[in-house]
């Protein structure tokens, strides 16, 4: 049997890999690196933005001026609107100074602001107001946006108050407005199912590509270490090539996938333990209680909602099974392009064509999710032909179907479609792998180039 | 038990690399494959291990077609390999349990060899860290720890110290007391002689000389003359027919077409009252019968 001894490859190739000091040190390196960055996400708006805390359902501003000195020119705010705005949290605060005097102290005190209010007028008619907001240079930039944009809202509230407009229809006039086109036929997306639809194929694929790409450059050099110490000619007396390439292939495939999964549970572990931070608190809450979110709070639950109810167990052992026919294809290429050298320093040309193939299936897999911009702006479910066509080329399908499959943009028999060709691709590839490497694997002395491969794979 | 090589071919296109080359080993011993460089012995060692299929012939082993996968067989290949990265007690564990051995029965095989070749010190260290005729001693235990029927060694005393060398030697030697089936290539035609029983001389991936070594010389006779005495006997030489084919501090050389053509030389040595200091008729050597027929097949 051609095969036999592959377990034993397998699981040397397996315990000496994870014994090597790179993989340890790469692993530990990567794993922190997406501890940080997912705990990051919570942690670091909340510090960038001076940590906005809802505090008995008012919302204060830590960072926000400590003192603001408004200048009513135009006497447009009542007291009432003072009191909203403190209640906005707007440090309201008196003085006696002149409007210039403040001016001149702004600029050497601190953490304090001024809001200046006067009317536009045209031809003696009033048209509109100017809100400016002075503030002191080491005031935190965005408080200072955030009190600003309270007293515009606050004096946009008074003008229509004053032009005799009721409160319950200035509220119906600040009711939230979503716009869409939509073509006839596909499913509609509301903008955060649309920017779902358009980011996790981006980052998915290129999750993918490192995984499957970078793991198969690993069997590649494996081979080509064991071809060029001289180490497969004593392997050959014991196991045939296809046992040493299957061993390889399924040992970095293992690696590769406990690999993903590890980094996974690191950066799942990392966000939950920092949800309360930040925005993973507020997603949780979200999915929590989507009942009791109103405007874009519930757009985004639903588009949440709507993206994790699309995988269902089948779609996800399909992502497994796409997982390992892609690295399959790759994997076993590459252990043909790691048995054509002779010497280490041809890998990298003997790679090339991999890494061409590689790339070009990543592309596919990705810039058609870009250039589909008019998907995410418009709200509308559409896939574009390209996109499809990286659904079933074998080359692509690997880093795009995952994709497809976790967000509901391929419906089930066409994935199973498009796995089945990757399957058959897969089996035409180990069975030209199964036919040249024997030949090649011994071969010492030039490069053997992908022609030539691919010659010897076709002769009778 | 026994090996045998059946016809067997091998092409690479135009490129015949093994020409059909047939030899049988009946019994145990060491077999010599030789050859220059590009004979074809690799290739055929290739072929009886199964890395290389061949074109034609066949290769049993006890009247089975032979797979080394299948078989308990040891190899020194010619070119040694070990991974550099991974320590030597797991890369070893590791081809003897491709060999079929249990771990514990091949820590117990190992732990005989480290001793046996003098290389405890190393069982934890990296290939990378070891010296060439250390890394040479591991790949010999490699091949013999599974402790095969047939040993196949390319090369096994190339790039090693006189020391070493001798332990190889002594380690071959406790092989053929064992009664294992050795096939042996080497370019070193002393040590060929020194254990091998039967030979093959291949060249241009054809068989150009086989059969056992003994009878072999016995064939040629005794044909070399060497006479070292006082005084010039060139004369006396070229009166006797003969044509000198070495001159050294060591003597004067001859290739004699009979015992009695020798004879004649030292016949009349002693007729001129010349001083005699050394009078050797003997068989050529392995070296001197594989120059003759490789030398002459490449003339050709």
């Amino acid at each position: 049997m051609k095969t036999k001894g592959w377990q034993k490859v397998f699981t040397f190739t397996l315990i000496q890999h994870i014994k090597t000091k790179s993989f340890i040190i790469g692993t530990i390196i990567v794993c922190l690196l997406v501890a940080l960055l997912t705990a990051g996400i919570n942690i670091l708006p909340g510090l960038l933005s001076g940590e906005e805390e809802v505090i008995g359902g008012e919302t204060t501003t830590q960072s926000s001026p400590d003192a603001v000195y408004i200048y009513d020119n135009c006497g447009i705010f009542l007291d009432e609107d003072i009191a909203s705005l403190t209640a906005m949290g707007v440090k309201i605060a008196q003085t006696e100074l002149s409007a210039d005097d403040m001016l001149d102290k702004l600029i050497t005190s601190s953490n304090e602001a001024m809001i200046s209010i006067s009317e536009i007028t045209s031809e003696n008619i009033v048209v509109g107001y100017n809100v400016k907001t002075y503030y002191a240079p080491d005031t935190d930039s965005e408080a200072v946006d955030y009190i600003s944009m309270a007293a515009s809202q606050m004096v946009d509230y008074r003008n229509m108050m004053n032009a005799g407009v009721s409160a319950e229809n200035y509220a119906a006039t600040q009711r939230y407005v979503s716009t869409s086109k939509i073509t006839a036929g596909t499913d509609e997306w509301n903008i955060f199912e649309s920017a779902i639809n358009y980011f996790v194929p981006i980052v998915v694929s290129l999750v993918l590509f490192m995984l499957i790409f970078v793991y198969g450059q690993t069997v590649a050099q494996s081979i080509a270490t064991e071809k060029t110490s001289r180490v497969m000619e004593l392997l050959l007396t014991s196991v045939r090539p296809l046992a040493v390439v299957i061993g390889k292939v399924m040992a970095m495939g293992i690696i590769s996938l406990a690999q993903f999964i590890l980094i996974g549970v690191v950066g799942a572990v990392s966000f939950m333990a920092t949800a309360s931070f930040g925005i993973g608190g507020e997603i949780m809450d979200m999915l929590n209680s989507t009942e009791a979110l109103t405007g874009e709070g519930a757009e985004i639950a639903e588009a949440i909602g709507n993206t994790l109810g699309s995988i269902s167990p089948l779609s996800i052992v399909l992502i497994f099974v796409i997982f390992i026919l892609g690295f399959l294809f790759y994997a076993l290429i590459a252990a043909l392009a790691g048995a054509s050298v002779s010497r280490m320093e041809d890998l990298a040309q003997a790679m090339q064509p991999l890494s061409f193939l590689g790339v070009v299936g990543m592309y596919l897999a990705y810039f058609p999710v870009i250039f589909n911009i008019d998907s995410m702006e418009s709200g509308a479910a559409t896939v574009n032909p390209v996109q499809i066509f990286s659904y079933y080329c074998p080359v692509s399908s690997p880093f795009a179907l995952p994709s497809a499959l976790l967000l509901g943009t391929m419906d089930m028999v066409q994935c199973i479609i498009a796995v089945l060709i990757l399957a058959v691709f897969v089996v035409l590839i180990a069975m030209v792998v199964a036919k040249v490497y024997e030949m090649i694997i011994l071969h010492n002395g030039n490069l053997i180039k992908f022609k030539d491969i691919i010659r010897m794979a076709t002769r009778k | 038990m026994s090996l045998k090589v059946d016809s067997i071919v091998k092409k690479y296109g135009e490129y015949t690399a093994v020409n059909n080359m047939s030899f049988e080993m009946t019994k145990p011993g060491v077999f010599a494959l030789l050859g220059t460089n590009g004979a074809g012995k690799t290739t055929t060692i290739r072929i009886i291990l199964g890395m290389l299929s061949s074109d034609s012939g066949s290769v049993t082993w006890n009247g089975k077609s032979f797979l080394a996968a299948n078989e308990p067989i040891g190899y020194l290949a010619e070119e040694r390999g070990l991974y550099p990265k991974y320590k030597i007690m797991d890369q070893l564990i590791y081809f003897a349990s491709l060999k079929g051995m249990k771990r514990p029965e091949a820590i117990k095989a190992l732990d005989y060899w480290f001793d046996r070749l003098n290389v405890n010190e190393y069982r934890n260290k990296r290939a990378e860290q070891l010296s060439k005729g250390n890394q040479q001693k591991i790949q010999l235990i490699a091949a013999l720890a599974p402790n095969p029927e047939l040993i196949i060694l390319d090369e096994p005393l190339s790039g090693l110290d006189p020391v070493n060398a001798e332990l190889f030697k002594t380690v071959i030697r406790e092989e053929i007391k064992k009664d294992k089936f050795i096939i042996m290539s080497s370019h070193q035609m002393p040590t060929i002689e020194e254990f091998c029983s039967d030979i093959v001389i291949m060249n241009k991936g054809n068989t150009v000389l086989h059969g056992n070594l003994n009878e072999i010389k016995k064939g040629y006779g005794r044909v070399k003359l060497t006479v070292k005495c006082e005084g010039d006997i060139t004369s006396l030489a070229a009166q006797c027919g003969l044509i000198a084919t070495e001159d050294t501090p060591n003597g004067v050389s001859y290739n004699v077409s009979s015992e009695q053509q020798a004879h004649s030389l030292l016949n009349k040595i002693m007729e001129q009252g010349l001083p005699l200091i050394r009078y050797e008729l003997r068989e050529p050597t392995l070296n001197e019968i594989f120059i003759e027929k490789v030398g002459a097949d490449n003339e050709n």
